[in-house]
Protein backbone atom coordinates (compact mmCIF):
# COMPACT_ATOMS: atom_id res chain seq x y z
CA UNK A 1 0.00 0.00 0.00
CA UNK A 2 1.30 3.59 -1.12
CA UNK A 3 1.16 5.84 1.49
CA UNK A 4 3.88 8.17 0.64
CA UNK A 5 1.15 11.21 0.49
CA UNK A 6 0.05 11.31 4.12
CA UNK A 7 3.84 12.20 5.28
CA UNK A 8 4.03 14.81 2.65
CA UNK A 9 1.13 16.86 4.26
CA UNK A 10 2.88 17.20 7.48
CA UNK A 11 6.11 18.68 5.56
CA UNK A 12 4.17 21.39 3.74
CA UNK A 13 2.71 22.32 7.25
CA UNK A 14 -1.00 21.53 5.66
CA UNK A 15 -3.92 21.40 8.36
CA UNK A 16 -4.28 17.85 10.10
CA UNK A 17 -7.79 17.79 8.71
CA UNK A 18 -6.41 16.86 4.92
CA UNK A 19 -5.66 13.67 6.51
CA UNK A 20 -9.41 12.64 6.05
CA UNK A 21 -8.99 12.46 2.25
CA UNK A 22 -6.53 9.98 2.65
CA UNK A 23 -6.05 7.83 -0.02
CA UNK A 24 -8.08 4.57 -0.80
CA UNK A 25 -8.16 1.74 -3.52
CA UNK A 26 -10.83 1.20 -5.28
CA UNK A 27 -11.73 -1.09 -8.28
CA UNK A 28 -12.52 1.46 -11.34
CA UNK A 29 -13.91 -0.56 -14.41
CA UNK A 30 -11.92 -3.62 -13.57
CA UNK A 31 -8.88 -2.33 -12.87
CA UNK A 32 -7.12 -0.93 -9.46
CA UNK A 33 -7.17 2.53 -8.60
CA UNK A 34 -5.50 5.02 -6.00
CA UNK A 35 -8.23 8.01 -5.46
CA UNK A 36 -9.19 10.14 -2.93
CA UNK A 37 -11.59 12.45 -4.29
CA UNK A 38 -15.55 12.18 -4.67
CA UNK A 39 -17.37 10.34 -8.08
CA UNK A 40 -17.73 13.51 -9.81
CA UNK A 41 -13.99 14.76 -9.10
CA UNK A 42 -12.54 11.08 -10.52
CA UNK A 43 -15.10 11.44 -13.85
CA UNK A 44 -13.59 14.66 -14.14
CA UNK A 45 -10.06 14.03 -13.94
CA UNK A 46 -10.55 11.00 -16.49
CA UNK A 47 -11.16 13.59 -19.13
CA UNK A 48 -15.23 12.87 -19.13
CA UNK A 49 -17.94 14.33 -19.50
CA UNK A 50 -20.24 14.05 -16.74
CA UNK A 51 -23.53 14.08 -18.65
CA UNK A 52 -22.04 11.65 -21.18
CA UNK A 53 -21.14 8.85 -18.85
CA UNK A 54 -23.23 6.32 -16.22
CA UNK A 55 -21.56 5.22 -13.21
CA UNK A 56 -22.69 2.23 -11.16
CA UNK A 57 -20.72 1.85 -7.73
CA UNK A 58 -21.02 -1.57 -6.44
CA UNK A 59 -23.77 -2.63 -8.63
CA UNK A 60 -25.67 0.45 -7.74
CA UNK A 61 -26.46 2.84 -10.16
CA UNK A 62 -25.47 6.38 -9.26
CA UNK A 63 -28.04 9.49 -9.97
CA UNK A 64 -25.98 12.08 -11.89
CA UNK A 65 -26.96 14.61 -9.21
CA UNK A 66 -25.92 12.80 -6.37
CA UNK A 67 -22.15 12.40 -7.88
CA UNK A 68 -20.74 15.32 -6.59
CA UNK A 69 -21.91 14.58 -3.25
CA UNK A 70 -20.48 11.18 -2.89
CA UNK A 71 -17.07 10.52 -1.36
CA UNK A 72 -15.55 7.01 -2.28
CA UNK A 73 -15.05 4.41 0.42
CA UNK A 74 -11.80 1.45 0.17
CA UNK A 75 -12.81 -0.93 -1.99
CA UNK A 76 -15.46 0.40 -3.73
CA UNK A 77 -16.15 -1.35 -7.16
CA UNK A 78 -16.69 1.21 -9.47
CA UNK A 79 -18.17 0.69 -13.11
CA UNK A 80 -18.20 4.06 -15.79
CA UNK A 81 -19.97 3.32 -19.08
CA UNK A 82 -21.04 5.22 -21.79
CA UNK A 83 -22.61 4.78 -25.52
CA UNK A 84 -20.25 3.03 -28.51
CA UNK A 85 -20.88 1.92 -31.66
CA UNK A 86 -22.31 -1.77 -31.67
CA UNK A 87 -25.29 -3.85 -32.34
CA UNK A 88 -27.82 -3.58 -34.60
CA UNK B 1 -48.45 14.35 -46.69
CA UNK B 2 -46.31 14.23 -43.53
CA UNK B 3 -46.13 10.72 -42.56
CA UNK B 4 -44.70 10.16 -38.85
CA UNK B 5 -44.95 7.68 -36.04
CA UNK B 6 -44.63 7.93 -32.34
CA UNK B 7 -42.51 6.33 -29.61
CA UNK B 8 -41.76 6.85 -25.72
CA UNK B 9 -42.94 10.44 -26.33
CA UNK B 10 -41.07 10.96 -29.79
CA UNK B 11 -41.85 11.37 -33.08
CA UNK B 12 -40.26 10.40 -36.15
CA UNK B 13 -40.39 10.89 -39.80
CA UNK B 14 -38.08 8.44 -40.74
CA UNK B 15 -39.00 4.53 -40.04
CA UNK B 16 -35.19 3.39 -40.68
CA UNK B 17 -32.77 2.36 -37.59
CA UNK B 18 -29.22 2.44 -38.54
CA UNK B 19 -26.55 0.67 -36.80
CA UNK B 20 -22.94 1.74 -35.17
CA UNK B 21 -21.64 -1.18 -35.42
CA UNK B 22 -19.83 -2.22 -38.48
CA UNK B 23 -18.64 1.06 -39.81
CA UNK B 24 -14.88 1.72 -40.46
CA UNK B 25 -15.17 4.89 -38.57
CA UNK B 26 -17.47 7.40 -36.86
CA UNK B 27 -16.84 9.88 -39.90
CA UNK B 28 -18.11 7.45 -42.18
CA UNK B 29 -20.85 6.16 -39.65
CA UNK B 30 -22.41 9.73 -39.31
CA UNK B 31 -22.11 10.52 -42.70
CA UNK B 32 -24.54 7.28 -43.32
CA UNK B 33 -27.20 8.67 -40.98
CA UNK B 34 -27.00 11.97 -42.70
CA UNK B 35 -27.55 10.33 -45.93
CA UNK B 36 -30.18 8.13 -44.94
CA UNK B 37 -32.45 10.67 -43.23
CA UNK B 38 -32.42 8.32 -40.20
CA UNK B 39 -33.19 9.61 -36.95
CA UNK B 40 -32.48 7.05 -34.98
CA UNK B 41 -29.61 5.22 -34.51
CA UNK B 42 -28.65 2.15 -31.97
CA UNK B 43 -25.92 2.15 -29.70
CA UNK B 44 -24.57 -0.19 -27.53
CA UNK B 45 -23.10 0.24 -23.98
CA UNK B 46 -19.88 -0.24 -22.79
CA UNK B 47 -17.04 0.36 -19.83
CA UNK B 48 -15.16 3.88 -20.25
CA UNK B 49 -11.56 2.85 -21.22
CA UNK B 50 -9.88 4.58 -18.08
CA UNK B 51 -6.50 4.45 -19.64
CA UNK B 52 -7.28 6.54 -22.68
CA UNK B 53 -10.16 8.53 -21.93
CA UNK B 54 -9.43 11.08 -24.58
CA UNK B 55 -10.36 8.18 -27.56
CA UNK B 56 -12.87 9.82 -29.53
CA UNK B 57 -16.50 9.09 -28.40
CA UNK B 58 -19.29 8.30 -30.85
CA UNK B 59 -21.34 11.12 -29.53
CA UNK B 60 -18.65 13.48 -30.72
CA UNK B 61 -19.77 12.65 -34.09
CA UNK B 62 -23.40 11.72 -34.08
CA UNK B 63 -24.62 14.13 -31.72
CA UNK B 64 -27.62 12.97 -29.48
CA UNK B 65 -30.15 16.24 -29.27
CA UNK B 66 -30.29 15.69 -33.00
CA UNK B 67 -30.26 12.23 -33.41
CA UNK B 68 -32.11 9.45 -30.95
CA UNK B 69 -29.53 7.12 -29.43
CA UNK B 70 -31.61 3.69 -28.95
CA UNK B 71 -29.17 1.68 -26.20
CA UNK B 72 -29.63 -1.99 -26.83
CA UNK B 73 -28.32 -4.30 -25.36
CA UNK B 74 -25.88 -6.18 -27.50
CA UNK B 75 -23.60 -8.93 -26.18
CA UNK B 76 -26.14 -9.93 -23.23
CA UNK B 77 -26.92 -13.09 -22.88
CA UNK B 78 -29.23 -12.94 -19.66
CA UNK B 79 -32.02 -10.57 -18.49
CA UNK B 80 -29.70 -9.39 -15.43
CA UNK B 81 -27.25 -8.41 -17.44
CA UNK B 82 -29.55 -6.75 -20.53
CA UNK B 83 -31.35 -4.70 -17.73
CA UNK B 84 -28.68 -3.79 -15.84
CA UNK B 85 -27.09 -2.56 -19.05
CA UNK B 86 -30.06 -0.60 -19.64
CA UNK B 87 -30.15 1.20 -16.50
CA UNK B 88 -27.19 1.87 -16.88
CA UNK B 89 -28.15 3.54 -20.23
CA UNK B 90 -31.43 4.90 -18.92
CA UNK B 91 -29.07 7.33 -16.65
CA UNK B 92 -26.00 8.01 -19.45
CA UNK B 93 -28.87 9.38 -22.02
CA UNK B 94 -31.43 11.03 -19.40
CA UNK B 95 -34.05 9.34 -21.73
CA UNK B 96 -36.00 6.33 -21.55
CA UNK B 97 -36.24 4.48 -24.87
CA UNK B 98 -33.93 1.60 -24.92
CA UNK B 99 -33.95 -1.94 -27.00
CA UNK B 100 -33.99 -4.69 -25.22
CA UNK B 101 -32.69 -8.32 -26.77
CA UNK B 102 -31.10 -11.29 -25.27
CA UNK B 103 -28.87 -13.10 -27.09
CA UNK B 104 -29.52 -17.17 -27.35
CA UNK B 105 -26.18 -17.73 -28.74
CA UNK B 106 -23.02 -15.96 -29.65
CA UNK B 107 -22.73 -17.80 -33.01
CA UNK B 108 -25.81 -15.96 -34.98
CA UNK B 109 -26.98 -13.84 -32.11
CA UNK B 110 -29.84 -14.42 -32.44
CA UNK B 111 -32.30 -13.56 -29.96
CA UNK B 112 -33.54 -15.82 -26.80
CA UNK B 113 -37.37 -14.58 -27.04
CA UNK B 114 -38.20 -16.58 -23.56
CA UNK B 115 -35.51 -14.73 -21.71
CA UNK B 116 -36.76 -11.26 -23.63
CA UNK B 117 -40.06 -11.84 -22.21
CA UNK B 118 -38.44 -11.95 -18.44
CA UNK B 119 -36.30 -9.37 -18.71
CA UNK B 120 -39.56 -7.46 -20.24
CA UNK B 121 -41.17 -8.54 -17.23
CA UNK B 122 -38.44 -7.46 -14.63
CA UNK B 123 -37.68 -4.01 -15.93
CA UNK B 124 -41.71 -3.66 -15.43
CA UNK B 125 -41.38 -4.67 -12.06
CA UNK B 126 -38.17 -3.02 -11.79
CA UNK B 127 -36.49 -6.02 -10.87
CA UNK B 128 -35.40 -9.26 -12.50
CA UNK B 129 -35.79 -12.70 -11.03
CA UNK B 130 -32.21 -14.16 -12.38
CA UNK B 131 -33.44 -17.50 -12.12
CA UNK B 132 -37.11 -17.29 -12.93
CA UNK B 133 -36.38 -16.34 -16.80
CA UNK B 134 -37.43 -19.73 -18.46
CA UNK B 135 -39.44 -21.06 -16.05
CA UNK B 136 -43.02 -19.50 -17.79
Amino acid sequence: MRRYALPLYGLLGKRQSKAETAVISIMLNGEQRQVRESIADLVASLGLDVKKVAVERNREIMARSTLVDIALAEGDALEIVHFVGGGC
Amino acid sequence: MTDTWSVAGRTFTSRLIVGTGKYKDFEQNAAAVAASGAEIVTVAVRRVNVSDPTAPMLTDYIDPSKITYLPNTAGCFNADDAIRTLRLAREAGGWDLVKLEVLGEAKTLYPEHARDIGSDRGARQGRVPADGLLRR
